[in-house]
């Protein structure tokens, strides 16, 4: 009796564990996974209560991309997320192994800037890496990188994104004076040359939210950051933040859809739905993240933080393709470089 | 049932659990916990198709991952340290008080375990960055002039490893002093030794299995940490696990993943193995 018991309990566990995924993928209810923060929410209001509203057709958000979950559910056959909002080292033809390919019949790629949708992929917004700054700290404006790297004339730490293809690599390089449209391919030697002369200096930050408190609290005098973060602690949390835009990394979030998805045809919609005119312009209501269609036209409120406002200034512009070619090699780089004593 | 369990006690390094309610948690442990560690490890040897060896050969010859485990050992050892002295005079306190003090003390030591690790490690960083109360302080009592770099340093990481992980050498360390026969220390006293002495060649060596096997714990668990370090440490402090999780999530790459995982595991049970003897007096007497 007591073992009959037993199996019956073990019975119950494994039964738990194995139904509960197939009960999640075989809902129609779409789901849309984006990075979270201010971000999500303007998602959510945004794009899918407008979509909800008009197609009646659920849709659920989730925060957190995760490109290693994402080839784990393809691989284990399990697929529950449906739309996948990744970051621009994103959905490149070295990940078509996981993704499907994006419906142009049904998304308007002739609507989008050229070269932000290709085979995988298709943007939905513009952003940028910039340089922003502690203004109880720093009182004279700092031009560029080079005074990121300048530690006499502006004494304090630097902030720097701990992700070997988030731009630290990028940064370092422009402020030693490579031309913004010479960076690729990266000369990893010469960017660790320049990072290793403001090393001991370096904090690294592995969420957004974490930037905004080290800029903002003044542990750091600047940090390199994604606009939208630094936007978010200078009028949001209105802490003593500013920030340049002067070589600035452009770069744009991506929609893609992983391969075994169970909704594809929806998704695609959603995607259409998310890049159009009237939807894709509202991006920039409550952030400064510029639209990916070149009809819309961004909130003119906005105007000033848009990195797409900027650029009579220098700017660079991430090469996915190189970096996604390249990743192995510069990620082994950054933890021998970031380890190194 | 009970009946069969007991004579194949002798042949396992710990007695069968002769209850029928252990087994379902038992259960739990296999499908939730040893299947999928067992998983991410054989990806080392699948991933990617006839890898054989070859990611452990990479792996091993890497200078990368030499680095971050010099700094998951170098963390362990100090956290180790710090953990068996304060453990060991924490529990000698609780020893010495009378049971009204005691139960207090065990409040007290009990009391983190009840909070997330995830939240006592960013308190740290409020308590000992550049602005936190720590340096506050200094500065307000013209100790110092300028901030002290606390945060992101080994200091930081020690302490806060050491503040999560001192109960498990506290408790360990107690057991064995709660066994020890107090009589004894009286005969010593009576035959002429000071209390120092007595202590020392006493009281000490009665209750080493406990120090040991509380220090076991603690240094095998450290070996395993990821968010304390990475809130609390800088570069130079990083554990294993972070390379582990740049593997699995900037390169995807599960074969290397699951190689530093199975060598992790391996120095871990190794560990565990040599400090069983006093792990389970102290646990399964």
């Amino acid at each position: 009796m007591p073992l009959s018991f037993t199996i019956r309990i073990l019975a119950a566990v494994l039964a738990v564990g194995t139904a509960a995924a197939p009960a999640i993928a075989e809902d129609t209810t779409l789901v849309w996974v984006d990075g979270g923060g201010a971000y999500h929410d303007t998602v959510q209001t945004r794009v899918l209560d407008p979509w909800q509203e008009e197609t009646g057709n659920k849709v659920v958000s989730v925060a957190g991309t995760d490109n290693a979950k994402l080839r784990a559910m393809v691989e284990a056959g399990r697929v529950v997320w449906d739309v996948y909002n990744g970051d621009n080292s994103w959905g490149t033809d070295a990940d078509g192994e996981w993704l499907v390919p994006i419906d142009y019949s049904v998304v308007p790629k002739d609507e989008i800037i050229p070269g932000f949708a290709s085979t995988y992929r298709v943007a939905n917004m513009i952003y940028s890496i910039q340089l922003a700054y502690n203004t109880d700290q720093v009182t004279t404006k700092p031009e560029g990188w080079a005074d990121f790297f300048d530690l006499e004339k502006y004494p304090g730490k630097r902030a720097v994104m701990d992700y070997s293809v988030g731009g630290i690599f990028e940064i370092a390089l422009l402020a030693d004076g490579v031309k913004p449209d010479s960076l690729y391919p990266l000369d990893i030697d010469r960017a660790i040359a320049k990072l290793d002369t403001i090393k001991p200096s370096l904090v690294f930050w592995q969420s957004g939210a974490q930037s905004e408190e080290l800029v903002g609290s003044g542990e750091v005098a600047m940090v390199m950051t994604y606009n939208a973060r630094a936007y978010d602690a200078k009028v949001a949390l209105e802490m003593p933040v500013d920030y340049i835009f002067e070589e600035q990394i452009l770069a744009a979030a991506y929609l893609t859809v992983p391969k075994g998805s169970k909704n594809v045809d929806e998704a695609m919609k959603l995607i259409a739905f998310a890049v159009s005119k009237p939807i894709n312009e509202t991006m920039s209501a409550d952030l400064p993240l510029g639209p990916s269609n070149v009809n819309a036209s961004p909130n003119p409120e906005m105007a000033p933080d848009l990195p797409s406002s900027h650029l009579d200034k220098p700017y660079a512009v991430f090469d996915d393709q190189w970096i996604a070619a390249n990743s192995k090699m510069i990620e082994s780089r950054y933890q021998a470089w970031k380890s190194a004593q | 049932m009970t009946t069969a369990v007991r004579p194949a006690a002798r042949s396992w390094p710990v007695p069968l659990p002769d209850s029928i309610g252990i087994w379902p948690l038992l259960a739990a442990l296999l499908v939730f916990f040893m299947l999928p560690a067992a998983s991410i490890i054989s990806n080392s040897v699948t991933e990617p198709e006839n890898a054989g060896l070859s990611n452990f050969r990479a792996v091993l010859t890497d200078p990368t991952f030499a680095i971050f485990a010099i700094n998951t050992v170098r963390t362990a050892v100090l956290v180790s340290i710090v953990c068996a002295a304060l453990g060991y005079f924490y529990a000698y306190v609780m020893y010495r008080s009378s049971p009204g003090v005691r139960a207090i003390l065990v409040f007290c030591a009990l009391l983190p375990l009840c909070t997330s690790l995830l939240v006592r490690s960013f308190a740290w960083t409020v308590i000992l960055r550049d602005t936190g109360i720590v340096n506050w302080i200094l500065i307000n009592t013209g100790v110092v002039s300028q901030p002290v770099g606390l945060l992101r340093t080994s200091f930081a990481v020690t302490v806060g490893m050491a503040q999560i992980l001192l109960p498990f050498s506290i408790f360990p360390a107690y057991v064995s002093m709660a066994r020890f026969d107090g009589t004894l220390l009286r005969a010593s006293r009576s035959l002429g030794a000071g209390p120092v002495r007595s202590f020392l060649e006493v009281f000490f060596p009665a209750t080493r299995v406990g120090l040991v096997a509380g220090t076991v714990l603690v240094f095998v668990l450290s070996l395993g940490y990821f968010i304390t370090p990475v809130l609390l440490g800088g570069p130079g402090d990083q554990p294993i696990a972070v390379l582990i999780d740049a593997q699995v999530t900037s390169l995807l790459d599960w074969g290397a993943a699951g190689a530093m995982s199975a060598i992790v595991t391996f120095f871990v049970l190794l560990f565990l193995a040599i400090g069983w003897r006093a792990v389970s007096r102290i646990f399964f007497a």
